[in-house]
Formats: C-alpha cells, structure tokens, sequence
C-alpha cells in the first residue's frame, strides 16, 4: 500500500491530460479537483506513517515491513 | 709490593673505599667507571689485577670479563668481581667464563685486602 | 508610506533574531539539550528550502501567465514524499550509514569512492545552483525597489546592484558563522536548521496572510472568487501536456538531486523517522503554500495596472490596498525564501568543493599526506568558508551579468534541469548492482553536456552564446543538431525538450557504458552495500588486515578530528578489542570504523585516501570479495554469526596473549625487582660499611679525611632511608590505606611549586618549560601534596630522561568535563611502544644501568597516587615524545 500511494496519486494527477486539451473544463473545477485529490493524498499519506512507524517506536531503523525495496 | 690495580667501578663512594684501602697497603689504584671502553683502559693500563663490578653503565661486567679472558694477552689476568646483587646464578655465570674471585657487597675492608694480594700473588 | 530606511531596520532587525535563533539553538545543541532542535516538525520546516522566492513570488507571476501548470512543481515532490516508502527511506538510511556529506559525496562513495565522480557532481552542482542564487538575490531587490516605486512622495530608489551585494554580503556572513562553526562528524547544523524552520513558518504565514486577504477582503468570500477565477485570462491559458508530465517528473528529480534538498533531507536528518513525519506533512506544507497561489493571480491580473509585474503581485496588492503591515510581511515571507535557499545551497556546495576538489588537491600537493603536516581541521574549515564566499560571488557576478532581466521560472527550472542529470546515476545506484562508475561517468557528462547545449547556453538567448544562425539551423548547418530540436523533433516546449533528451541520453549512456564493462572490487563492495542497506546492517569492508601502524593513524585521526575525539575514538575501540591503552589492533574492522569517521569530516573518498596513504594499500583482501560473493541470505546469516564467533574468540585470544605477555613479563620483573632491591640496598652499605671500617682501625685519619668519610656514610645512610620511605609509601598507597587530605587548591600555583622544587625555574636549568598559565587557572579540591608529588616526578622525568639536544618540557592542561587532563610532552625520542605497558610497574627502569638515579618507583607511585585520587595516568602515544596525560576529577570525592 505505501508504495501503491504515490502511482495511484500520479494517476490522479494526470487527469487533467484527458479532457485538457479541449479547454473545454471549468478552470476552477479542475482547481477544486486537483487540490481536493492533493489533501486526499496527504491524509492518506499521514494514516499510513502512523501504521508504519507509530508514535514512540523504540527501536529505530526497524524493518516493520520485513524488506524494502 | 707497589703493584698495579685497576677498578672498574660506577659508585664514587666505592671507589674512594677501595682507593683508600688499597693505597694505604701500598698499592697503585687507577679506575674507570664506564662499562664500553673499560676492556680498552685495561689493555692500556695493563695492571696486575682487576676489579670488576658486574652493573656498570653502557656494558655489563660479564661481558668485560669475556672480552679480558678472550684476549690472549690479558687472557690470565686475575679478576676480582664485585656485585650487589648476590644472587647464585650472578656467582655460576662469572665462574663459568672464568672469573678469578667473586666478592658480594658489603664486603669488609681486610676480606677485600686479602683478595687481593693473594691474586696478586698467584 | 514605510520607508526606505524604516524597511532596512526592519530587515537588520529580522536577521538580528535569526542569529539569535541560530546562536541559541547552537548553544543547547553543544550543551547535549537537542531535544526539540531535532524533531520531526523541525525537519520537515526545514524541507521547506524547496520553497525559494521562486516560489514565494514566482508561482503567482506563474499562474498569471500559464494557469495551473505552476502546480506541477510541487505535485512531483508530493509524489516522491509520500512514496518515502519506496526510496527516501533508503536514502536516508545509506546517508546515515555511510555518513554521507553531501550528493557528491553519495554518488562517489556509491561507485568505488571514485573522487573522479565527486568531482563531476560538484562542478555540475556548482553550475546548477549559481544561477538560482541570483535567482534569489534578484528577487530580494526587485522586492526593495517595489516599496520604493510605491512610496508616491518618493526614497529614491536604491541602488540595486549595492542591495545586491549587501545581501549577499550579509548571507555569507551568516553562513559562514553558523555553516563552518564546527568541523561535526555528521555535518549537521543546529543553529542553520533551526533558523531555516523559523523562516519557514514566516514565509508560510505570509502567504497565508495575502491569500486570506485576497479571498475574503479583497474578492468578499469563496463562491464569488471562484466565479472571478473562471471568468479571468487563466481560464483560457493553453493547457500543455507535455510540459505538465515533464515539469512534474522534473520537480520530483529535484527532491533527490538540488544539493540544498540532499542536505536537509539527508544529511540533517536526525532520525529516520522523521521522513514518516514530513512524508505528510511536508505535502501539506506545499499544499499550503501553493493554495492561493491562483487566488492572488486572478486578483492581481484584474485589479492592478496593466503592465505590471505578475512575479510581484504578492508585494504590489497590499500595498496598492494601503495595507502596509501585511506587504511588510510579505516582504519578509520573501526575504526569507530568499535566504533560506542560499544558506543552505551554500553550505551544501561548499562542503562539495572542500570536500572534493580543496582536500583532494591538498592532499595530492603535500605529497606525503595527512601524516606530515599541521592541522587539517583548520585547512578544511578554512577552504568551507572561502568556498561559501565563492559560490555567494559567483551567484551575485551572474546576476550583474545576466542584468536579472529573465522571468524568475524559467531560472528555476533551467536549474532544476541541471542537477537532475545526477538522477539516473543515484537512482541507479541505489537500486542496480551492475551500475559501474564508468557508468555514471558518461551518463553525468552527457546528460550534462546537453543540458548545457539544449537549454542552459539557449537561455542567453539569441547571439550571447550560441549564434543566432546555430539556434535556427544547427552547426554548420547540420538542422538535426539544432539545439532547440535535437534530432529534428520541432515543435517541443524548450524545456520538456531539453529533459527529454538530456534524460533520455543520459541514462541510455549510464547503462551501455555500465553493462559493457565490469564494476571495480571496490564498486561491487560498495554497491552492495548501498543496495542492499537494509540487509546490511554493517559497513562497507575493504581493508585488509595490513601493517598500518596504530600510532601513526592516531597521529592523522587527531589532526582531522581533534585530539580529544580522536584519542576517545582509539581508546574505545582498544577497549572493545580487550587491549589496555590506546593503541587498538589495526583491524579492517577498525580501520573501517576510522574511515567513517574521517569521511563525516573530508568526505569518504579523501577519507579512503589518507588512511590508504597510511595503511600502504587500498586493495580489497580475498575475505571481503569472498563476503561479496556469498549474498544469499542464507550464507549471510550464517557467516555473520560465525563472524560474530571469531570475533569473540579472536578477542578472547588477544586478551589471553595479551595477559600471557603480562604475566611474562611481569615475571622477569619479579626477578629484576629481587635483583634490583638487593642491589639498591646492598650498594649504600658497601660504602658505610667500607668506610666505618676505615674509621674504626686507622688513628692516622687527619680531621678533614674524618669528616669526610663520616659525611658519605651519612649520605648513604639517609639514601638508604629514601629508598625505604618509597617502598613503604608504594605499599600503603597499594593497599588502598592511605589518608588523603582532601584541600581546595589552585592547578596554577600546584604546577608553579613542582616547578620550584624540581630546580626547573633557576635561570640556568637546561630543560626549557612551555606552559600557558592562563588555562591552567583551575580551582580543585584534592590532595595537593600528593598531587604535587606527581607532578614533581614527570617532571625530573622529563629532566633525566628527555635525550633530545635542547630539552623541552610542554605542559598542556584542558578541562574534559568532570576531570581535568593534564599532559607532560617532552621533545625526546619517547618510550618504545613495547615498553609503554610497563613503565608503571615497580622497580621498570627501562635502561638496566643505573644512572644515579632512583630506583625505579616513581611512575609506581605517581600511579598509584593518581588512583587513590579518583583519578588517572597513562602514557599517550602518538605526540612526538615522551607524553604523560594525568587525569584529575575537579573534585575529589571519597570512594565509597
């Protein structure tokens, strides 16, 4: 899932491309979008820091996910 | 009488001692404290008999005596040793390169006297 | 109307708290107290280094003239922080491990600490950010020129060269002070980063503060601003998708490669996780930041005069407004920006060129190496701050020269452009084996050289650089090496043109060049470990177990870290080793442990080549290509614990060797000791008993001869005694039965009487004292009689033993927390490292002879006095002579 978070937020981003061309979108709805995807980004992004590393882990530099590539 | 003695010996005091002694019985005293070039003042001196003290800077007395019976002309030259350490094995090594007599410090004045004219003598 | 002189006082004023900032956060950082000086909220401020006065004032000119696309310079760092996951973390960690100091550093400690490549990165680092600094000095004076223009009854105008060169005048003094105060093992600077967050909540606060201002005071709410923002010029802006993707894929390059966003991110991290922290927040920030970038825009393109500069709209509507207060505050959000970005940009570069170019050059001058010469510290330091100077001159000559007449984007993107040509080379490093410096080599230089051909020359414009004619139809007419359409693809934005190719050619080179060749032993040791970081968690190995000589590593180590780090530094590892002193075994282990420590301070490759230079080789042994080679995990998990296994028991057997030595040795000790007892008793009753005898049977004595023969027996009988008094005294101290008398005292006087009653202050003493009187101002409580005794004996040491022609004697005091140290150093040729364990034995007279001295029991005793003092002597090695250290708590407390 952490690694999911950032193509799933690329995709997200590139929705403009598709019907941006055209111009034929709202400025200001793209505006919304965009930002509205940034901030879902970002709460996602903060709940799974909070699994990954919670508050007061001991043991820094561990491994919770067993390898990282 | 009016022999000559050379002292190899470090300690001022001890030589005065043993010059004191020796000149009153009318002996010529000459000395030298240090160990490297003692085996150069023997052979220059040439004396009749030798007093060697075993700790001696630059060199030790046993190699002296080493270097004194190697030599053929000093090679029979009576040697009294001296040493403060009065261990056994100290008294075993002088006799084995050939010490004449073997003396531990303190010594009394009429044992060292004795010593020495009777290497004189011999 | 603020003015000119209002808005200066200002500005002094907000620098003043930033070096209070600074200098406060120092000074707790020194006194242990980090605490909140590194936690993740002070990290992730500090990210904010990203956000330049580009940002502050250049998103808006953005948006005005292209809409939205300003926004894909924060998406792609979005992106690459909330997949830290995937390889923030990783970097984070090899920088920690490795102890990295810089990108320049990383790269060339990745591929063989090739210095080749340090090199190159530094060069193409120094390119890139040049012109991004006068960038920022650009945007600082055009800010003072906007309050002068507004001011109707008029200031002048300032002179904007002269701000110019004030500004950078004024940063490089803050830099320096707060970025080379200190030569840390980790590169890491409290007073700068703590500094760096404080500016980052301002410049957050005063955008927040226009935004606000915009939407509700100016466009009276939401709904009516969104309407505002659809009916304006940026609703019909062209929409580009090519430059969308390219500028996002850039901005993401540009969180791993601008060299200011690899010094906060890595080489300031304290933790690893903070990145969890600032994985969200920074986001955050940058959505913050970005929120009413459009807002301003739409307003400022409406309500302002036609004409005016988009790049300063967040200065120009508050103030056309009347709102002075919050266009202050803006001006400082953008002072800053501006700042921030050139501190940390030039501690960055100019840790690069010591690190890479200075010492390297040094290093190759001296020849002989970090064994011969003075002070390597001060050299290192010293070429820092020359380098800051550099770099802010360099940044201020292109501002003058390029007149600061471009748009303020396309700088920053023409730099970001620059440094992600380092991309491929790291991301490739970290995640591929096969990468070989050779690789990387070509990548960097071609990537490089189109960047410079395609967009970096271009951007002088027509007939600066590049001719009009090659712009149009490429040189000598060749039209597909255009430099603006390489290859004969037209029609492409200039910069996703550049990317394109420059990326494209630039990793294609990287892999051809390092799949046709094999990487270097030392590349594949160091490959794998950055790799395979989580797997491994030990160092990087390569020395084989060779005859470097402790000493004098001790001598280099002392020179780069300083003294105290460095006899630390040894004294534990011989400790962990199981050896007394300070000289440990010159394990690879240890000389691995060394290197780092050494490259935290002149970067790995200079660090591998002076302990090469020692050492006498840098080749890798058959045991670590062996490691190298036995990768599965299985091999790993079994020769880690059978390492772990020899270790112990190669310990044990060094410690058993070690004792066995002792015992030895302390055995014919024993033997010595009866010898040497018997002979220092038995040759002062020689003469007493000589001369009593003499005294008692000779009546023909004179009075003077009497006298004198009494005298020798009394001098020989009160040595006699002496000796006695020693033996008893070294019993009772051994014994632990001593009564100390505890008094407070003065180190000064303490020394000044040793001095005395060793004859060391009569004019005619041969033996010349080097002290400094000052720093031995000290006030202790202890036994000072017993003290002094000590040091009365190292000094009749230095006297009797020191053979060098012109004796001196150096005493050195420093305080080390608790204790203080004091060092005898004498100028001689010291003691024979196989004899410093022994000189605190009884009776270790090193020379057999005796000279007329004593016998033997000084250094005995001064030991023994030293441990009932709560304190210590030890022989330290390394100092060019005979050298004592004596260590003394400040207050004597009772052992309980």
């Amino acid at each position: 899932m952490a690694r999911l978070l950032p193509v799933l937020g690329l995709l997200l981003f590139l929705v403009p491309l598709l019907g941006g061309r055209g111009g034929n979108a709202q400025i200001s709805t793209l505006l919304v979008y965009l930002f509205g995807v940034w901030a879902l980004l970002i709460v996602f992004a903060a709940i799974l820091a909070r699994q990954l590393y919670p508050a007061d882990t001991p043991d820094q530099g561990a491994d919770p996910d067993g390898g990282g590539e | 009488m009016g022999k000559d003695v050379l002292l190899i010996e470090d300690e001022p005091n001890i030589i005065e001692a043993i010059r004191f002694i020796l000149s009153r019985d009318g002996w010529s005293v000459y000395t030298h404290s240090d160990g490297q070039t003692a085996f150069d003042k023997v052979l220059q001196t040439r004396p009749d008999v030798i007093i060697l003290d075993v700790m001696l800077p630059g060199k030790s007395g046993f190699d002296i005596l080493r270097d004194i019976r190697a030599d053929a002309s000093t090679a029979d030259l009576p040697v009294l040793m001296l040493t403060a350490k009065g261990q056994t094995k100290d008294r075993e090594l002088a006799t084995q390169i050939g010490v004449s007599q073997f003396m531990t410090k303190p010594f009394s004045n009429t044992d060292i006297l004795a010593s020495v004219r009777e290497l004189a003598a011999s | 109307m603020i003015d000119f002189n209002l808005l200066v006082a200002i500005c002094i004023l907000y620098v003043a708290f930033l070096f209070l900032v600074a200098f406060i956060a120092e000074r707790r950082a020194n006194a242990g107290q980090v605490g909140w000086l590194r936690s993740p909220l002070v990290y992730t401020l500090s990210l904010s280094v990203y956000c330049t006065a580009w940002t502050f004032y250049g998103a808006v000119g953005y948006a005005a003239r292209s809409g939205l696309e300003f926004v894909t310079i924060y998406l792609g760092p979005t992106l690459v922080l909330i997949g830290w996951w995937w390889a923030l973390r990783k970097l984070v960690r090899i920088g920690k491990t490795q102890r990295i100091t810089s990108i320049a550093d990383l790269i060339s400690s990745r591929y063989g600490k090739s210095n080749t490549l340090g090199v190159i990165v530094t060069l193409l680092a120094v390119v890139g950010t040049t012109p991004y600094i006068a960038l920022q000095l650009q945007s600082v004076t055009l800010s003072f020129a906007v309050f002068a223009r507004a001011g109707a009854d008029g200031w002048p105008m300032p002179d904007l060269n002269a701000t110019a060169l004030w500004v950078a005048g004024g940063l490089a003094v803050f830099t320096v002070l707060f970025g080379t105060r200190n030569l840390d093992t980790n590169e890491q600077h409290h007073g700068v980063v703590t500094a760096i967050a404080v500016e980052a909540v301002v410049k957050l606060v005063a955008l927040l503060g226009v935004g606000l201002f915009v939407v509700w005071g100016v466009a009276g709410g939401i709904d009516p601003m969104l309407s505002r923002i659809s009916d304006s010029p940026l609703a019909t802006a062209p929409f580009n998708g090519g430059r969308w993707v390219g500028l996002t894929f850039l901005s993401a390059a540009a969180i791993f490669t601008l060299p200011r966003m690899f010094q906060v991110l890595v080489v300031e991290n304290a933790d690893e996780r903070h990145l969890a922290t600032a994985s969200w927040a920074f986001p955050l920030y940058l959505f913050l930041m970005s929120l009413f970038v459009v807002p301003i825009a739409v307003i400022g393109l409406s309500d302002m005069p036609a004409g005016a500069n988009p790049d300063l709209f967040v200065l120009t509507i508050p103030l056309s407004l009347g709102k002075e207060g919050l266009a202050t505050l803006a001006f400082l959000g953008g002072f800053s920006s501006a700042t921030s970005m050139v501190i940390v940009a030039s501690i960055a570069l100019s840790t690069m060129v010591s690190n890479h170019i200075v010492m390297p050059l040094w290093l190759r001058l001296q020849g002989q190496g970090a064994t011969v010469s003075g002070d390597v510290r001060k050299l290192v330091l010293r070429a820092r701050r020359i380098s800051i100077g550099a770099v802010l001159v360099l940044g201020y000559l292109y501002y003058r020269l390029t007149g600061g007449s471009a748009a303020l984007a396309s700088i920053g993107l023409i730099s970001f452009a620059g440094v992600a040509q380092v991309l491929p080379a790291l991301l490739g490093g970290l995640f591929w084996r096969g990468a070989t410096r050779r690789g990387a080599a070509a990548g960097l230089l071609v990537g490089f050289a189109v960047w410079l051909y395609s967009l970096f020359l271009p951007s002088f414009g027509a007939g600066a650089v590049l001719s009009a004619d090659l712009l149009a139809n490429g040189p000598a007419g060749v039209s597909w090496l255009r430099p603006q359409a390489l290859f004969g693809v037209t029609g492409m934005d200039p910069v996703v043109h550049a990317v394109f190719w420059s990326m494209v050619l630039n990793t294609f080179a990287f892999f051809a060049v390092s799949l046709g060749g094999f990487p270097g032993p030392m590349e594949r040791l160091q490959g794998a470990q950055f790799v395979n970081v989580f797997e491994h968690s030990s160092a990087a190995r390569g020395w084989a177990h060779g005859g470097a000589e402790a000493e004098d590593l001790m001598m280099m180590a002392q020179r780069i870290l300083g003294p105290d780090e460095a006899q630390s530094l040894f004294l534990r590892a011989a400790q962990e080793q199981g050896k007394g002193g300070y000289l440990p075994e010159t394990t690879p282990a240890f000389l691995e442990r060394l290197e780092r420590e050494l490259a935290g301070s002149v970067g790995a490759a200079t660090a591998h080549a002076m302990v090469g230079q020692i050492v006498g080789r840098s080749s890798v042994s058959v045991e670590d290509l062996m490691a190298v080679a036995d990768e599965t995990a299985q091999i790993l998990e079994t020769s880690v614990r059978l390492e772990a296994q020899s270790e112990e028991l190669s310990r044990t057997a060094r410690q058993l060797q070690e004792a066995n030595e002792k015992l030895t040795e302390l055995s014919v000790q024993k033997d010595a000791f009866l010898s040497q007892i018997s002979h220092e008793l038995r040759t002062p009753m020689t003469s007493i008993r000589a001369f009593s005898e003499i005294l008692m049977d000779a009546d023909a004595l004179s009075g003077g001869e009497r006298g004198k023969y009494s005298g020798i027996i009394h001098d020989e009988a009160i040595r006699l005694t002496r000796l006695l008094d020693d033996l008893l005294d070294l019993s009772v101290l051994e014994r632990g039965q001593v009564t100390l008398d505890a008094q407070e005292g003065n180190l000064r006087e303490l020394i000044d009487r040793a001095l005395t009653a060793t004859g060391a202050t009569e004019g005619d003493d041969p033996l010349i004292i080097r002290r400094d009187r000052a720093s031995e101002n000290m006030q202790l409580v202890t036994d000072t009689d017993r003290l002094r005794q000590v040091f009365i004996n190292l000094i009749a040491n230095a006297r009797k033993y020191c053979d060098a022609a012109q004796p001196v004697l150096r005493i050195d005091v420093r305080r080390q927390g608790d204790m203080i140290a004091v060092d005898f150093v004498d100028n001689g040729s010291g003691i024979p490292k196989k004899s410093q364990a022994i000189i605190f034995e009884k009776f270790s007279r090193l020379s057999d002879q005796s000279s007329a001295g004593g016998a033997g029991l000084g250094l005995a005793i001064c030991r023994e006095i030293m441990a009932n003092l709560g304190g210590s002597i030890s022989y330290l090695p390394g100092q060019g002579g005979a050298a004592f250290r004596v260590r003394i708590p400040l207050v004597y407390a009772k052992a309980a």
